[in-house]
């Protein structure tokens, strides 16, 4: 489980772009539909997650904005960029180049 | 437990500076955590394993708050810019020592009095340029924080550059008069007038000043 996790830590940024391709989210959000899609067997630390946005948001991939909430705490959603979606694509299909490879060699 | 939570996530922030970045990431940190805590909670868990879990969660949240801690104050000068400053101001003050030597040498040398005040003036506004650009284009404090201090460290040297140029204008405003002044002395001989050129000088100066201070508080409003 170690070298999975590992291995799926690398592509923290990948995985939350991914996210943010299909709707505008918040912290919470994207780390339930990362549970969910792998029927709780993975899930980001929340330092690990919050770290990724901050890198992704510096980067210009992300902007950030404070939704407004009625009821209850405030959130900041995250939405993605143009050059968010091309950086996606690119990272997307560099991980398809490295299954292949992983494939054919293990 | 929800309190917990919360003391949990600001104590990670304890020795972070309190900039607005700092506090909007606390505060999307703990809206998320309890959330998440509500939600362990309507799965049926306890208060207690729910609390566990989402603590759990966070993981180390050093990395996170190592990246707040680097600041950058001072935009710092390079040696290039400070020696481009130096040969600015170096000019300038030398321009300003040889201009009154132009009066005396085109009038004594060459007897052509006109062409020396006319030097002399042109010397003046050349240095008097030299200085506003230099103090034009000097590295601004650069606003690294949005604390108060720093807004504070912004407007202080706002203030200063305003100063600088001001001062440089208004000493070879003075100059240009004390040059007027001997300029009509000298040609029309009229000692006893010419003095009053300094009154209308001092009025003229002050008027533009307040014109200028009035336009700035009407910027700022």
């Amino acid at each position: 489980m170690s070298i999975t996790s590992d291995i799926l830590r690398g592509h923290t940024e990948t995985i939350i772009l991914k996210q943010l391709l299909i709707s505008d989210s918040y912290g919470y959000q994207i780390n339930k539909y990362i549970q969910e899609k792998t029927d709780n067997q993975f899930e980001l630390k929340e330092a690990t997650l919050y770290s990724a946005f901050r890198r992704l948001e510096t980067a210009g991939y992300i902007v950030s904005y404070w939704g407004d909430e009625t009821t209850g705490a405030r959130r900041r959603y995250y939405s993605i960029t143009t050059t968010g979606k091309k950086y996606y694509e690119e990272s997307k299909k560099e991980w398809e180049e490295a299954k292949g490879l992983l494939d054919s060699l293990i | 437990m929800v309190a917990k939570i919360r003391n949990y996530i600001q104590r990670a922030f304890d020795d972070v500076p309190k900039t607005k970045k700092a506090m909007e990431l606390q505060e999307e940190l703990i809206a998320n955590c309890l959330e998440k805590f509500n939600d362990q909670l309507r799965f049926g868990k306890s208060e207690e394993e729910a609390y566990t879990a989402v603590i759990s969660g966070i993981g180390d949240l050093s990395e996170l708050t190592e990246g707040l801690k680097e600041r950058h104050t001072l935009s710092v000068e390079t040696p290039e810019q400070r020696k481009k400053s130096a040969v600015l101001v170096a000019t300038a003050v030398m321009l300003y020592i040889l201009s009154p030597m132009m009066v005396v040498f085109f009038s004594e040398v060459v007897n052509q009095s006109v062409i020396g005040v006319l030097m002399m003036f042109t010397f003046v506004a050349i240095a008097t340029g030299l200085l506003v650009y230099n103090a034009m284009t000097k590295s601004r404090y650069r606003r690294e924080e949005d604390t108060l201090v720093e807004e504070f460290k912004e407007w202080k040297s706002a203030k200063a550059k305003d100063r600088a140029i001001f001062e440089t204008v208004s000493s070879a405003y003075w100059l240009i008069v004390v040059g007027i002044y001997l300029f009509i002395s000298f040609t029309t001989l009229a000692w006893h007038y010419t003095w009053i050129i300094f009154i209308i000088a001092a009025a003229i100066g002050n008027i533009v000043k307040a014109i200028l201070l009035w336009r700035q508080s009407d910027e700022t409003k």
